[in-house]
């Protein structure tokens, strides 16, 4: 008989976690079978069009609007991540930085409803009324800003959002790479002469692997962002390539209808999960090989 | 002229923080404004009412903030227990197999979308066409789906700290002839309590704010937490289905409601970042 | 077991020990006996093996990952001849007690409590008499007057010095018969150097010591045998006075006179 040790009990605890993995990827693949049954894949994945009442289940709107929103507000995150952690750990008093760092740590934690909320109800009528009125008098022969019609409700005001709830996260990855640049690095830039700024940009450099850790990390919680991007993106399907036009993701078009679908439609919206899995777990596999590089071996 | 460039690309940095908190101070600002007053107003309707029907004035979020209390309580019966013990097995026996694949596998699902998490929960368990209970969405599956979401942040931070432990206090204690089960729970576990009890409150501010996994798993309940198998109300929900309403009242209520949750949160990631200094917005 | 072996004056024979940990090879075949009631130190260049010599004796080794170790440890516990692999690792680390190189009490106990917790948790003390159990093994540690009015104090505001002798006294309140010391007055200053090096001599009375030293002064002060180590061998092992007159071996002699120098400590 085997004695049942203390450890055996933690080693069996530790086989269900790692059992969650292949849990997520059989459920995922378990639920979508019934579909792809009737639909091919192929035929799912490059499907121009996705409404509902017409029973027409195409994923690629919404493969479009996720990419283009996820990339939006990466070019919006990444540059003040960048700037952020560059202040904190190179501008700032140190005791000032560890105080103010902690507040953007707790940005991490403000619930994504929380933040759809105030993007639903707060920043995009101030938006409608202050930005995108101005851009569609002004500026519509730029295609970007084209709009017939425009409400609080589009790809800007999501990208926004979204742009704010991966920040700290990029900004987190940054700062932790930044500290970990060796004194001598800095001590040779400063020895050609450079001022501090230079000796910063030195260092950016330096640390590129880090940065790019950094937009994998963002860029894999704007796709899987679901909650908040639903409540302020407009929940209408096109290929529109106006910024003032709304869009809609993989996960929103989850979140919007999952509850109430039945059958096929259940089925489709599966399907689109199952997209947006293999998009998630794509980024997360890369992203943690990247980081393990960034950090020289960090995690182990 | 280096010195402008270095000046304004030095002032642009702050510029970058300063952004991050404007939204911050008026995320808090609208949700203490336009909710605040009414939980000052009436707070005992507040904490204690149920919603009241589109255009009544009134009504409280009690039933969201019982449910969130029992979805909560049964995810962390389910997450804690799970996330703890793997997390000192993989500090224990960090060289073993066994904790190099669960390490692998923490750092990949944590970053898994949530909304996934519920649909699997659902699909495999609750799903009335291919599910194993059949129950329809229910308050357990959200549960569940909560509970393996916090798994793998606690693991990863409940290992972070019994590493942070001196090999030889654990040499020390092996020589005093003390077992594992002693060296663990007598030794190495009231060391670490406070990075533990961190880990819990990390993995709990994770899922206290989660919206997705209920929505997609437990549906949409304005009633009373009445069963496990039928869905449960929570505040996070709430938040999204009153925000979304078009009436006034209901409006009110999710600004109020997302004050609280709010300060619940905050509170939490607070407390933990006082018991420790670890980071731990990180993958 | 133990056949052929003659246990007479001896407490530790170690028969052609080997280990090696990961692909490098560490103890490279060692045979030694530990005379009873005696202190033995064991001197050599940093790096040499003392440590993990010290810690294949009661076992701590087997706590290393990638460890591999063969050859043979008897020890005279109770009475009777044992081989240490074939004892349960809790009964043979309480009988063979350790200090360590750093004093290592434990952070989230008071004084009083890191002395019981061994006696406690292993049932060899009653209950009611461990508080009696401590204060008798801190007089025996020598440390007793100093820490009286502060027993409730958590043990980590002592200085080290008093540390490592809190660590004695945790060490002796196993009731155990051989005691390994690993450099026991690294980084202490004179007056606490000079307090356990008193009380190594002191428990010779009652107990088998071997202790692991960095100074061949130290080893000259306190030891009745010296072995010396050199790059996982046995070099030299004899009485204290002869080895340090007469060495047969010229590294031997070369390490005495410090011209074998240390290697860089970790
Ligand atoms: N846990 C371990 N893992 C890997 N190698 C180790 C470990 N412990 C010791 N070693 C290696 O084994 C060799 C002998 O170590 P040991 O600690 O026994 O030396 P020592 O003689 O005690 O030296 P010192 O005087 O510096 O304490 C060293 O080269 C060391 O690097
Ligand atoms: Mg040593």
């Amino acid at each position: 008989m085997i004695k049942i040790t203390t450890f055996y009990i933690l080693a069996f605890f530790t086989l269900l976690t790692i059992l969650i993995l292949p849990f997520y990827i059989g459920g995922i693949l378990y639920g979508s079978r019934e579909f792809y049954e009737r639909i091919s894949f192929l035929d799912f994945l490059l499907g121009k069009e996705w409404s509902l009442p017409e029973q027409k289940y195409g994923a690629l709107p919404a493969i479009y609007g996720t990419l283009i929103v996820a990339a939006l507000a990466l070019l919006i995150a990444m540059p003040i991540s960048i700037g952020g952690a560059i202040a904190l750990i190179e501008f700032l008093p140190k005791r000032l930085s560890d105080k103010l760092g902690i507040i953007v740590d707790l940005i991490a934690v403000i619930p994504s409803v929380v933040v759809g909320l105030w993007g639903l109800l707060a920043l995009g009528p101030f938006l409608k009324n202050n930005l995108y009125s101005f851009l569609s008098e002004n500026l519509s022969f730029i295609p970007l800003f084209q709009s017939s019609f425009f409400t609080s409700y589009n790809k800007l005001t999501a990208s926004l959002v979204l742009a704010y709830m991966i920040s700290p996260f990029a900004l987190a990855v940054i700062k932790e790479n930044l500290k970990l640049v060796p004194w001598s690095i800095k001590e040779a830039a400063y020895s050609l002469g450079l001022n501090h700024w230079e000796v910063v940009r030195v260092m950016l450099s330096y640390i590129k692997p880090g940065i790019l850790a950094a937009f994998m990390i963002a860029l894999g919680r704007a796709v899987a962002e679901a909650v908040a991007v639903s409540m302020v993106i407009g929940n209408t399907c096109s290929f529109s390539f106006s910024l003032l036009d709304p869009a809609c993701t993989l996960s929103t078009l989850i979140i919007n209808n999952f509850a109430e679908a039945t059958g096929i439609e259940a089925s489709a919206l599966i399907g689109l999960g199952f997209v947006l899995f293999i998009l998630a777990l794509t980024l997360v596999i890369l992203t943690r090989f990247i980081y393990i590089k960034a950090l020289g071996g960090y995690l182990r | 002229m280096r010195r402008v460039k270095a000046l304004f690309y030095s002032s642009l940095s702050l510029l970058c923080l300063l952004l991050l908190f404007i939204p911050l101070i008026w995320i808090l600002v609208e949700a203490t404004v336009r909710g605040g007053y009414y939980i000052l107003e009436r707070p005992l309707e507040f904490f204690t009412d149920i919603g009241r029907p589109p255009g009544i004035p009134g009504g409280g979020i009690g039933h969201a903030l019982q449910g969130s209390l029992y979805l909560l309580a049964m995810a962390l019966l389910i997450g804690a227990p799970l996330g703890t013990l793997t997390g000192i097995y993989t500090a224990e026996r960090r060289n073993s197999i066994i904790a190099k694949i669960s390490r692998f596998v923490s750092d990949v699902i944590v970053e898994f979308p949530t909304i996934i998490v519920g649909i699997v929960a659902y699909l495999t368990l609750a799903s009335r066409i291919t599910g194993i209970f059949n129950t329809g969405p229910a308050a357990l599956i959200a549960s569940f789906s909560l509970g393996l979401i916090m798994v793998p942040i606690t693991a990863r931070s409940v290992e972070a700290t019994l590493i942070s432990i001196s090999n030889e206090i654990r040499e020390g204690a092996y020589s005093l002839g003390l077992k594992d089960r002693q060296v663990l729970f007598r030794i190495l576990i009231p060391i670490a309590k406070s990075g533990i009890v961190t880990a819990l409150l990390i993995g709990l501010a994770k899922i206290a704010g989660e919206s997705a996994p209920i929505i997609v798993s437990n549906g949409i309940s304005n009633f009373w937490f009445s069963n496990w198998t039928e869905p449960a109300a929570s505040i996070p929900v709430l938040i999204y289905v009153y925000g979304l309403s078009p009436f006034n009242e209901w409006q009110t209520l999710a600004w109020a409601a997302s004050l609280i949750l709010l300060l619940l949160v905050l509170g939490l990631g607070f407390l933990a970042r006082m018991v420790t200094k670890e980071v731990w917005v990180r993958v | 077991m133990g056949k052929g072996l003659s246990f007479d004056k001896k407490a530790i024979i170690i028969k052609d020990l080997h280990l090696s940990i990961g692909n490098k090879e560490i103890i490279k075949g060692m045979s030694i006996e530990f005379p009873l009631k005696a202190i033995t130190a064991i001197i050599g260049p940093s790096g040499s093996g003392k440590t993990l010599l010290l810690k294949s004796i009661n076992r701590l080794v087997d706590l290393i990952p990638n460890l591999k170790s063969f050859g043979e440890i008897f020890v005279i516990l109770d009475g009777e001849v044992k081989e240490v692999h074939s004892l349960d690792p809790s009964y043979l680390r309480r009988k063979v007690g350790y200090v360590f190189q750093n004093p290592n009490p434990f952070p989230h106990l008071s004084i009083l409590e890191n002395v019981i917790i061994g006696a406690k948790l292993n049932s060899l003390v009653k209950k009611k008499d461990l508080v009696k159990w401590a204060k008798e093994k801190l007089e025996e540690a020598g440390l007793w007057e100093e820490v009286k009015d502060r027993l409730k104090e958590p043990a980590w505001k002592l200085s080290g010095g008093q540390q490592q002798r809190l660590c004695i006294a945790r060490m002796l309140a196993l009731k155990p018969e051989i005691i390994l010391l690993d450099e026991p007055t690294t980084g202490l200053d004179i007056y606490n150097t000079k307090r356990i090096e008193e009380l190594m001599v002191q428990l010779k009375e009652n107990y088998t010591v071997i202790a692991v030293t960095h100074s061949v002064d130290q080893a000259a002060r306190i030891a009745d045998y010296i072995a010396f180590l050199y790059d996982g061998r046995l070099i030299e092992f004899d009485v204290t006075s002869r080895i340090l007159k007469s060495p047969s071996k010229e590294l031997t002699e070369k390490f005495i006179t410090g011209r074998v120098l240390d290697g860089v400590r970790r």
